[in-house]
């Protein structure tokens, strides 16, 4: 008992003897601040410490990815409809490059081949359960995306500006955006703020077939964001952001119906929508383990009553000085916008109404694994990278209880593969 | 873009540039550069050379009014003055007389009278420097830069570099460090730090990505005399030497920093462990002993351990890259290396 | 859980942490601590979950538009 406390003790006094060390090593003494200040004065000795710069090195990557959504549960689906669901495949392709030392330039552009069919309306079964009825099966689309970045480097900070075009064959989206980053406080402390705004006429497809549909629609949203980052330690750091977006004119999904009082009607949602996010990340590197973790939490809110939660967390463990293997899962629950219902007995008095899985209460987990192994080929850098995600949803993850779950809800595989070339 | 290596004598060392370039060409103009700068500051502050200005000022010792000097070297002479005030006297740009004194080859201790002599003539405190000029009062005193003048050197060096472009880089000058910049994937260098005892290899290796590293040592010239260890590194009040620690290095936001703090880190003599831990700056520190001890950042620097020097040293040994020099960079990677 | 994370915030960011010195960064700049080291990867996760989900993605940057949602 009495050398229990004082093994206590002396690991008490130890732990203080550490304390008083690291404060003892970190802050530097007066004598430095002087030595310091002195030197500064000398010529050419005054340059900032480390201005940030744009990339010294061009660098490009491709990545192929098949995404590809589990076929509806047969129960869930009306009889006969097909239960197949969507198959994409993408092509991502990024370059940036460093134009001088102040200024950057990046481009993204994204291929993305989709077939497969997409939930169309919810009936009421024979029990009163919700049962989803599918598209046809043929729904073969494309959509290509392109985005230009522009960073201009301050001593300490850069402005980026951003534009970029979204086109499908019945979308079309024009984006742009301006952001600014600070640093004080030695590189400690990042502030920074940005705008963006999207414009996006859609003009639906087979309106003839559906007369119901719309000939042509426009939305426009409009973003502002707000985000710090600050420097916890040598090996830590946090940001948290705040991101505001305001959505107007057409937000129903044209080519939706929901089920209100025994005949389906098209999807119907406000047209305004207030939208707000708040994002927090944290980075901690373990030396010893020689691996990064990263950990993210995001609420969401919007003025059509839905809110959400997601956690993410990721490890990224490096092995034999090279290799890269990072393991992570995800987590996610949303309760149900105001007006939505999986079917209508009666209209609303409002006159919204939506069936759409995405407006549903529901969580989801995702988990993945990704391998990255860099290597030099003809004195260049090169890095190949292999990574596969399972997304599960479904009402009974959902963080509180729902009642009825949507039929609809979507779960799936992504594989991507991916080169990386540093010139 | 490749990592380019120059090797090169100056300032009495062997010196090294390490730079990531687009294009062997790149590298070399900036290596002319450096070697250009590097051979401005050793014609003017070295002590050996009569044209220099450092000659001119103590060929001038005795005469009241002095010499005038450019802004270059005033703000050389305010560092030391700072020096000085800050290290309580310690580290003293005009001790170098005292060498005269002392002959370490010889094996023989000085004659009491012959240091005698020469204290009157060392003391800061003596020198006038004001209003740009500086005056030394006594005929026989001198000033020597040689103890911040190279540190300064690998600062400039860095600094020209980043002013024509090069953003990837370090400078070695004999071991004193200065980062212009991490590897382009922004990865930091490694500096292996010498092992006082083996200078062949290092006793540990510390990532760095910016500022500078300088060691100070005082195990390349001493003398045994009846079982007691005479060092170079000599108190300017006393004119005899003082020695805690075999070697110092210490990683500050400029290598001139590092190098001043190093150096009077040595002079604090038997206190230089406690003066260390005061300081408030990374470094390690090695013991006449062999011990190395380490006050990295904290909480999760790397700690020098036995293991990780030794694997720092297997690491060195597998990539036939010898460490050289009391602190020398070696890049972490084989990238577009050797 | 929201309001317990702000607290953890200010907690730390009032907790008076020493500044981390430009030399001690080599951590904080390695690949793996990067805010997105992946950033397409990180884009088409984005990009998929702004459209099977109902939020708005967070962090800076604006959003594009699609026809996805």
């Amino acid at each position: 008992m009495r050398r229990g406390r004082a093994h206590r003790a002396a690991m008490r006094r130890a732990r203080q003897r550490r304390r008083h060390r690291r404060r003892l090593a970190r802050r530097p003494s007066a004598l430095v601040r002087a030595l310091t200040a002195s030197a500064l004065a000398l010529p050419g000795l005054a340059f900032p410490a480390a201005a940030d710069s744009p990339p010294t090195q061009a660098q490009s990557d491709y990545h192929y990815s098949r995404y590809s959504e589990d076929a509806v549960e047969s129960k869930k689906v009306a009889a006969g409809s097909e239960r197949n669901r969507y198959e994409i495949d993408i092509h991502q392709f990024r370059f940036e490059t460093g134009l001088s030392d102040r200024v950057g330039f990046g481009m993204d552009i994204t291929h993305e081949a989709m077939s497969g069919a997409t939930p169309w309306y919810v009936t009421p079964g024979p029990r009163g359960e919700p049962v989803q009825v599918m598209t046809a099966a043929t729904i073969d689309e494309a959509r290509t995306d392109a985005l230009l970045t522009g960073d201009y480097y301050l001593d300490r900070g850069k402005v980026t500006l951003t534009g970029g075009v979204s086109s499908e064959n019945d979308y079309l989206a024009f984006n742009a955006g301006l952001g600014g980053e600070r640093q004080f406080n030695d590189k400690n402390t990042t502030l920074s703020a940005g705008v963006a705004a999207s414009f996006d006429r859609i003009t639906p497809e087979d309106t003839n077939k559906y007369p119901t549909r719309p000939k042509e629609e426009n939305k426009q949203s409009y973003d502002v964001y707000l985000a710090a980052s600050q420097v916890l330690g040598p090996a830590t750091i946090v940001q948290t952001s705040v991101k505001y977006q305001l959505a107007t004119g057409f937000l129903s999904d044209p080519y939706k119906l929901a089920y209100v009082a025994g005949a389906p009607e098209t999807d119907e949602r406000p047209d305004l929508r207030n939208q707000v996010s708040w994002l927090t990340r944290f980075r901690h590197h373990f030396r010893a383990a020689k691996a990064s973790l990263h950990f993210d939490y995001m609420f969401y809110a919007d003025d059509w009553k839905m809110y959400s939660h997601t956690f993410t967390l990721a490890w990224y463990q490096t092995l034999f000085d090279r290799l890269q293997l990072v393991p992570s899962v995800r987590y996610y629950s949303q309760s149900q916008a105001e007006f939505y219902e999986p079917y209508y007995l009666v209209p609303r008095s409002d006159g919204y109404r939506s069936s759409d899985y995405r407006l549903s209460p529901y969580g989801a987990y995702e988990y993945g694994i990704k391998a990255e192994f860099p290597f030099e080929l003809w004195s260049l850098n090169w890095a190949l990278s292999a990574a596969y995600e399972r997304y599960v949803s479904g009402a009974d993850l959902a963080l509180e209880k729902v009642d009825v779950e949507n039929p609809g809800l979507v779960s799936y595989n992504l594989f991507t593969v991916g080169v990386t070339g540093r010139f | 873009m490749a990592l380019h290596r120059f090797r090169f004598k100056a300032m009495g060392c062997p010196c090294a540039l390490q730079i990531h370039a687009d294009s062997a060409s790149a590298a070399r103009a900036w290596a002319a550069s450096a070697r250009g700068e590097i051979e401005r500051l050793e014609q003017k502050y070295s002590r050996y050379r009569g044209d220099s200005l450092l000659s001119r000022i103590n060929a001038s010792a005795g005469d009241p009014d002095g010499v005038a000097v450019d802004r270059e070297t005033a703000s050389l002479l305010d560092y030391a003055a700072t020096c000085h005030e800050q290290s309580g006297g310690l580290f003293d740009i005009t001790s170098g007389i005292l060498r005269r004194a002392w002959d370490f080859r010889s094996g023989r201790l000085p004659e009491l009278a012959r240091i005698a002599e020469l204290l009157p003539r060392v003391g800061w405190e003596k020198v006038r420097w004001s209003g740009g000029r500086v005056a030394l009062p006594l005929a026989g005193m001198e000033l020597d830069l040689g103890g911040y003048v190279k540190e300064y050197a690998a600062d400039r060096v860095a600094a020209l570099l980043r002013g024509e472009g090069c953003r990837a880089g370090i400078v070695d000058l004999g071991g004193d460090l200065a980062i212009v910049g991490a590897h382009p994937d922004g990865q930091p260098w490694i500096v292996g730090i010498r092992d006082a005892r083996h200078p062949e290899r290092p006793a540990l290796s510390v990532p760095v990505s910016e500022g500078g590293v300088a060691t100070s040592g005082d195990y390349e010239r001493c003398m045994v005399v009846d079982g007691v260890r005479y060092g170079h590194i000599l108190d300017p009040r006393t004119g005899w030497p003082v020695s805690g620690l075999a070697s110092v290095t210490v990683f500050a936001p400029r290598c001139l920093v590092a190098g001043s703090a190093s150096t009077i880190a040595l002079l604090q003599g038997e206190r230089a462990r406690t003066w260390l831990d005061a300081l408030g700056l990374p470094h390690a520190r090695q013991a006449h002993g062999g011990e190395v001890e380490c006050r990295l950042a904290p909480p999760n620097a790397p700690r020098a351990t036995r293991a990780a020097a030794g694997r720092a040293r297997a690491r060195a040994g597998r990539r036939a890259r010898a460490s050289r020099g009391a602190g020398s960079a070696r890049a972490p990677r084989s990238a577009g290396g050797a | 859980m929201g309001r317990w994370l702000a607290f953890l915030i200010l907690a730390l960011a009032a907790s008076g942490c020493a500044p981390v010195r430009p030399w001690e960064r080599d951590a904080l700049a390695r690949p793996d601590m990067a805010w997105d080291p992946d950033p397409l990867g990180a884009q088409l996760g984005d990009h998929i979950h702004f459209s099977k989900e109902a939020s708005l993605g967070g962090g800076p940057g604006g959003g594009g538009g699609c026809g996805c949602n």
